[in-house]
């Protein structure tokens, strides 16, 4: 920094003799030359950290860097903010598992801010198909992306960014994998999915549906016609309840089935009375989209709703729309009728036991409880599987899973030329559109990494986010950060860190939805994307955690004045290490934690 | 939305009154209070200063790390020194120069309270800042008439606990019947602001009770010395408030003097005072029946605070 130093203004007096007194007791000088810098054994310096909802978000997010940009009313800005971290905005702010809302540090205050309709908000507020306005030249290696759900959108993206040539399969004649046939478009518009492969398409990547890998196309010719492959193929296929008659009806499906054929525009016979088995998000959704279709839907559950693994918002709207549910019931018979249709499902009542390895209790059958739910069709949801019949046994799978090393590669049998890499539902996660989005983003660094020829593991350590598995494009790319300041992206700044004195209590802005009544005649949408309004004063809620907002609160507390101002046109402050005594006030005061204190003796650079 | 202090941005980033180097303990309550009520005051501003801890912070002959004209003077002359400096300036001409006695609690509540109570008896224009740490602190940490019940101190360490409550000093200068009494606190920075900028308008004795926190004699972590001082005023052991006289004379044929207690700071939280005192190393001493006469006293204070400001009359027995 250009100031100068106060230290150099510093003059001593020296009286060598009794004529060099003034007349009177006064004084010639300030205290400037007394280094008191010298006192001090730890050093405040500014460093941004992770904010707690970033930690908690599978693809590391910079939530408060574009939540910051929104509120200075940048849009645009915001949008491509966050799609370095997360590149579909408009899709994840309808349907995402929001870990970041349950970890966010205002909820100790009043209430979590709600990072997804914002997140929505800004995805909406650009147009989809706008191609990456930055595009690299093509490093001449081609990606095969097979399916094109959220983890092969999410490689084909970042694939793309790296200068990868991408192409992507897609079996059904739809893109969008589980986005356009599983999530009704209730939850998910279907434009919206169709605009985002249109703007992967501007950037030019390549777009096959109807090539399904292993029927229009062999595994084996696209391992001898690229360098990468990425395999996302996703679980389409639904566990089998494992009764009698159970395919002996066409009255009984599967949820995801049944999803697919709506989705598609295809006819779907249930009856009046829907009788949903399971507890996960499909099963709720195949019971909103039952009631969508004019019957009378019951979802069967065999343990009790705080073990559900749907999400809690959508049991509630489910029930607002009219969905009944029996809890503690699994089924035991299912009784047909001569013309295949069904007479009635026996089920069996539940107790809850001991927790299982899940760690949730565990459903034991009551002796001979049995009860009949009278139904004319039956979804069963209890879980997905994939198809791995395409793989055609060149690739080991266990348990249902594809074994993936750590940077996502497979180990593949026979030799070819493209190196395989898998992601998605289909390897050993959490089956989340999140999940499987930062799967694709990891595979795409890690391929990129082989293809440069260095070692992933270093790249890794450098590039994760906090201590959750989360990893960085950003950084992997060396975009610079919003506050041009130190970065620490080891250190999380959980509630604990934040001084809650300096927030002010404000409840969060309510989210305009469509009563049951009218919602659950279609399949729109049934609530606003934040008008920006709305959008602002959600936005103005963040609380900016271990993130620099330029508060001054170091600069008022300061005792020893020992903070300054950069200046216009530089971001912050600098301390003047000559005179900080290391007290810390600063440290404790600021509001977010944007302030680390360190050993004296840290061999650290600080630009100052 | 956080809450910012309202102080003008230019104010902070400006040249300073004060500079660095100064001999102030690390996370010294004393300093930033002068930092901030300068402030307020600006640069027309002579500080007089008795002893206390800020006779050494300024530093020694012939440096001063203050930007203003101070002048040392002895322990028990703050306010008189400071009449003398006023009549000295009136005689000049410069009535715009604000006169700053800015003592400790031991030069305030003990040993300078005779010729505060003079100066605030003729009503001199002076301004009289008490920064109260709560003891002696520059000798070593001595019990003072401002050691809250409890305390440890050098002259009441553990087993000799002091048991007498603190001196009422905001009451004790109400009844010098001065234009303006306030307290304050380094961590309301902007109540000290905003304070510290309405005396300069106001003629007569002033009179700012500002509570300063010392980590030594608080034995306190230096970093959590703002912290703390904000539970003061959360827990209401040290509520923020500010009393204005208005006095109508001759009203119905008699002499009216009406008081105007305005309180700055609800707290926005329920804070014990217990978990005020746990913060402190200077309460350990302090059994459970202590910290409850303790809350029961702040509790019936801040009742009584809260009539005064509502202006509801109170009745005889409070």
């Amino acid at each position: 920094m250009a100031m100068k130093k106060r230290s150099e203004m510093a003059k001593e007096y020296d009286f060598t003799s009794w004529r060099d007194f003034t007349p009177m007791n006064i004084s010639l000088g300030t205290m400037l030359h007394n280094m008191t810098g010298s006192w001090r054994f730890i050093k405040p310096i500014y460093e941004d950290k992770v904010p707690a909802c970033q930690n908690a978000c599978p693809a590391g997010n910079d939530i408060e860097g574009w939540i910051k940009l929104v509120q200075k009313g940048e849009y645009d800005k915001a949008y491509w903010h966050l799609k370095q971290e997360q590149p579909f905005p408009a899709i994840l702010g309808r349907i995402c598992f929001k870990f970041c809302e349950t970890s966010c540090n205002r909820a100790v205050l009043d209430d979590y801010v709600s990072i997804n309709e914002l997140e929505r908000f800004v995805g909406d507020q650009v147009d989809l198909s706008t191609p990456h306005p930055d595009l690299p030249e093509y490093n001449g290696k081609n990606l095969a992306v097979v399916g094109s759900g959220p983890a092969g959108m999410s490689v084909a993206y970042y694939g793309r960014l790296l200068g990868f040539r991408v192409t992507m399969f897609e079996a059904l004649p739809e893109m969008g994998g589980i986005l356009r046939v599983g999530i009704p478009a209730y939850r998910l518009p279907r434009e919206v999915v169709a605009a985002e492969f249109a703007g992967l398409k501007n950037m030019g990547i390549e777009l096959l549906p109807k090539t399904g890998v292993g029927k229009d196309i062999t595994l084996n010719e696209l391992r001898n016609n690229y360098d990468y492959m990425f395999l996302a193929t996703g679980v389409h296929a639904s566990m089998k309840l494992n009764l009698e008659g159970e395919d002996q009806s066409h009255r009984i499906m599967s949820g995801l089935g049944m999803l697919k054929k709506v989705a598609l525009g295809e006819e779907v016979d249930l009856g009046d009375r829907v009788a949903v088995i399971g507890g996960g998000n499909t099963a709720i959704d195949a019971a909103r989209t039952a009631i969508r279709l004019g019957a009378d839907a019951t979802v069967v559950y065999r343990r009790s709703e705080t073990e559900m693994p749907a999400h809690s918002e959508e049991i509630e709207k489910a029930r607002e729309e009219g969905v009944r549910f029996r809890f503690l019931a699994a089924p035991e018979k299912i009784e047909l009728n001569d013309d295949g249709t069904i007479r009635k499902l026996v089920c069996c009542e539940m107790e809850l036991g001991p927790p299982d390895e899940s760690g949730r209790k565990r459903p034991v059958k009551k002796d001979g409880v049995l009860f009949d739910i009278k139904t004319d069709s039956i979804v069963t949801a209890i879980g997905e599987i994939p198809l791995f019949d395409y793989l055609n046994k060149i690739i080991k799978t266990e348990n249902r899973v594809i074994e993936v090393n750590e940077c996502l590669e497979v180990d593949a049998k026979a030799d070819g030329k493209a190196k395989i890499f898998a992601g998605g539902d289909i390897i050993d996660m959490p089956h989340t559109v999140v999940h499987a989005v930062a799967s694709g983003k990891k595979a795409a660094i890690a391929m990129d990494c082989d293809r440069k020829g260095v070692e992933f593991a270093g790249v890794l350590k450098k590039i994760a986010i906090g201590d959750g598995p989360a990893i960085s494009f950003s950084q992997y790319m060396g975009w610079s950060p919003i506050n041009p300041v130190r970065q620490n992206n080891s250190m999380v700044v959980d509630s604990e860190k934040i001084v809650y004195d300096y927030f002010v209590k404000e409840p969060q802005v309510e989210k305009k939805i469509q009563d049951a009544n009218s919602r659950k005649g279609s399949f729109e949408p049934y609530s606003d994307t934040f008008s920006e309004k709305d959008a602002l004063q959600e936005a103005s809620r963040c609380m900016h955690c271990g993130r620099c907002t330029e508060c001054d609160n170091c600069l008022i507390f300061c005792p020893d004045i020992s903070v300054l101002v950069k200046g216009k046109g530089h971001f912050g402050y600098a301390f003047d290490y000559d005179y900080c005594k290391g007290c810390g006030i600063c440290f404790t005061e600021c509001p977010r934690n944007a302030i680390t204190m360190i050993d004296e003796e840290t061999p650290i650079e600080i630009d100052n | 939305m956080q809450k910012t202090f309202d102080i003008p941005r230019e104010l902070m980033t400006e040249e300073e009154l004060l500079q660095p180097g100064m001999l102030s303990c690390q996370g010294c309550g004393a300093s930033l209070a002068m930092k901030l009520a300068l402030k307020g005051l600006g640069k027309r501003t002579v500080v007089v200063i008795p002893a206390c801890c800020w006779t050494i912070i300024n530093g020694v002959y012939p440096y001063s790390a203050l930007q203003v004209p101070i002048i040392h003077v002895p322990f028990e002359t703050a306010a008189i020194s400071a009449s003398g400096v006023r009549a000295g300036l009136d005689a000049r001409g410069e009535k715009d120069v604000v006169v700053m006695a800015w003592a400790g609690d031991g030069g305030t509540f003990d040993i300078g309270i005779q010729s505060l109570s003079g100066a605030a008896e003729r009503n001199d224009d002076i301004l009289y800042v008490c920064y109260d740490n709560e003891a002696y602190m520059n000798t070593g940490i001595q019990r003072s008439s401002a050691t809250p019940v409890g305390a440890w101190t050098t002259t009441t360490p553990a087993g000799s606990i002091k048991e007498e409550p603190k001196k009422d000093i905001e009451e004790i200068m109400l009844a010098h019947h001065i234009p303006y009494m306030a307290t304050t606190s380094v961590a309301y920075p902007d109540d000290m602001y905003m304070k510290f900028k309405k005396v300069r308008h106001i003629t007569g004795t002033k009179f700012i009770h500002l509570l300063s926190p010392c980590p030594p004699g608080w034995r306190i972590d230096p970093s959590k010395s703002v912290q703390i001082t904000r539970m003061a005023t959360q827990a209401k052991v040290f509520p923020l408030y500010e009393v204005r006289r208005w006095r109508f004379s001759k009203k119905r044929g008699r002499l009216e003097e009406n008081w105007k207690y305005t309180i700055n700071i609800y707290p926005d939280r329920e804070l014990p005072v217990k978990e005020y005192m746990k913060a402190q190393g200077r309460f350990q001493q302090m059994t459970e029946d202590m910290v409850n006469d303790v809350q029961e006293r702040v509790d019936r204070k801040w009742d009584e605070l809260i009539r005064k400001a509502d202006g509801r009359p109170l009745t005889p027995n409070e």
